[in-house]
């Protein structure tokens, strides 16, 4: 036996083991990042249940004043049902996004009412349906920088191959509503001076 | 046929830690793809039961803040290591024999109103900046500076195999002692496995025992001042009643000043938490998530490719000793 051989024989044998840990790795590493995109979706939809299962309080509350704009209610009620209806990520974000909206519909409007504004009852419901709110916005970015993190490793060298034979698409974003991508308009009235 | 027998065991030694410095870099890969899958969380908001990264900044009041034992400065939470130095035939190397941390854990805050604790058992722990050190003999010991002294002996519950034991010229040994440190306000990246804050074990309260409970009062008894504030009748002397009413406000006073646990104070605010469990990985280090993950994965590279070489021509060489070649 040569020296040569014995050095093409080391590099065969750890360029063999190298490649098989290798793709083991990559194809953990995505089985991981799928898993990550799922326990993060679930952890959205925690917060969108406990939203969803305030709704009808906070409705009953806005409804036990008489003169309250019943739109806004039947706004509410709608995109709630909506809600209920969604099944995929998309069309659960598309209705999560309406119940945003309709939220923040309702409790603009609720800025007319002084005494629901200062009922006890509905204080408690803003605070904790802003707290939810706060919350989702936080899981949307997470399950959003998990989804983008998949989204671009499946399409990189060479992880592109183990993606391929696993099959693995595109996931979709959670996308953020057009209200709150709206700019809050503030009007500010100085006092003019001279 | 002559073989060095030296030289055959370096090759040996070299053969085995080329195959483990090959597997090393696999695992030093995966953690830098880990770390670059886990999206930073909040503290306020994120999940925990799994793989979580926060970056923040140490937090510590004013009060909890300690004296590094080296360097002197101020800081949240201090490591020294201790090492001996060790002679192999004609080499001498470092051995590190002892690693204590000031404290279990340190808080993270990253303004998102709650913060996180790390406690650092079993941390892969990885910093920028210089460490401090201190070498010294151990017929030398009395002259060590009386911070390391006092570190040492407020930590010796820690420290399993050094013993500060001041020896003659004759049989003494050689110790270093390397200290670094984090300091308050200092920004670090957690990645590892975080339960809920809410999990935290709620600690006993500490009691003074029977004999330092005897020593209060007959400290109080020996203290005119203390004495007269406790009688409580105004008729000169203490009755068994004021006295052991006396000893357990003393008592309680000691306590609180000696015995406070500095990590309990902020678990009120306290979301997550981050310890050691298998298979997960976990980092704690003072640099940028960016500079961390190139570090490791240069390493990485060193150990799958530099492994392999080392043991290709550690086999090379055993066989031309053994005349195979």
């Amino acid at each position: 036996m040569s020296t040569t051989t014995v050095i093409v024989l080391g590099v065969i044998l750890f360029g063999f083991l190298g490649v098989v840990g290798y793709f083991i790795m990559i194809y953990n590493g995505l089985i991981s990042l799928k898993e990550n995109i799922k326990k993060s979706w679930a952890n959205i939809d925690v917060i969108l249940k406990q939203r969803y299962d305030e709704l009808p309080k906070l409705i009953s509350v806005c409804e036990s004043f008489a003169q309250f704009e019943k739109g806004v209610i039947d706004r509410i009620t709608k995109a709630r049902e909506n809600y209920g209806k969604a099944r995929s990520v998309g069309q659960k974000s598309k209705a999560s996004a309406e119940v945003s909206g309709a939220l923040m519909g309702l409790f603009a409007v609720a800025e007319n009412y002084p005494e629901l504004k200062t009922n006890e009852n509905f204080m408690q419901l803003q605070n904790r349906i802003s707290h939810l709110e706060e919350s989702l916005a936080d899981r949307r970015e997470f399950y959003n920088d998990s989804t983008n993190n998949y989204n671009i490793r499946i399409k990189q060298i060479p992880d592109v191959f183990v993606a391929g034979m696993l099959r693995y698409q595109d996931e979709e974003l959670f996308e953020v509503s057009e209200q709150e991508r709206q700019d809050v308009k503030i009007d500010i009235k100085l006092p003019k001076f001279g | 046929m002559q073989v060095d027998m030296n030289s055959t065991f370096g090759a040996a030694i070299g053969f085995g830690a080329g195959i483990y410095w090959f597997f090393q870099g696999f695992r030093d890969l995966k953690v830098r793809r880990t770390m670059e899958n886990v999206p930073t969380s909040k503290i306020m908001t994120g999940a925990v039961g799994s793989d979580v990264e926060i970056k923040g900044s140490i937090i510590c009041e004013a009060d909890k803040l300690v004296t590094a034992p080296i360097s002197r400065s101020s800081c949240a939470f201090y490591s020294i290591e201790i090492q001996e130095l060790r002679r192999k035939k004609n080499n001498t190397y470092w051995h590190t024999i002892d690693q204590y941390f000031s404290d279990e854990g340190f808080y993270v805050d990253d303004d998102s109103g709650a913060t996180a604790l790390v406690f650092v058992d079993r941390a892969r722990i990885t910093r920028k900046g210089s460490d401090n050190s201190y070498r010294i003999k151990s017929n030398n010991f009395p002259n060590m500076p009386e911070t390391l002294t006092d570190s040492l002996a407020l930590n010796k519950n820690k420290i399993r195999k050094f013993k500060l034991k001041n020896t003659s010229w004759l049989f003494s040994k050689e110790y270093k002692f390397i200290e670094w440190n984090f300091l308050a306000g200092e920004m670090v990246y957690v990645l590892g496995y975080a339960e809920s804050g809410l999990k935290l074990p709620k600690k006993k309260k500490k009691k003074l025992s029977a004999k330092d409970f005897s020593k209060v009062k007959q400290s109080i008894k020996d203290n005119p001042k203390l004495k007269a504030r406790f009688d409580l009748d105004n008729d000169g002397k203490l009755d068994f009643e004021e006295l052991q009413k006396g000893a357990k406000i003393v008592a309680d006073k000691l306590l609180q000043k000696y015995s406070r646990e500095k990590l309990d104070d902020l678990l009120p605010k306290t979301k997550m938490v981050f310890k050691y469990q298998k298979g997960h990985h976990f980092l704690i280090s003072n640099m940028k998530e960016t500079e961390l993950a190139k570090k490791i994965g240069l390493m990485s590279m060193l150990k799958m490719w530099g492994g392999p070489a080392l043991t290709i021509a550690c086999t090379v060489f055993l066989l031309f000793q053994w005349e195979i070649l």
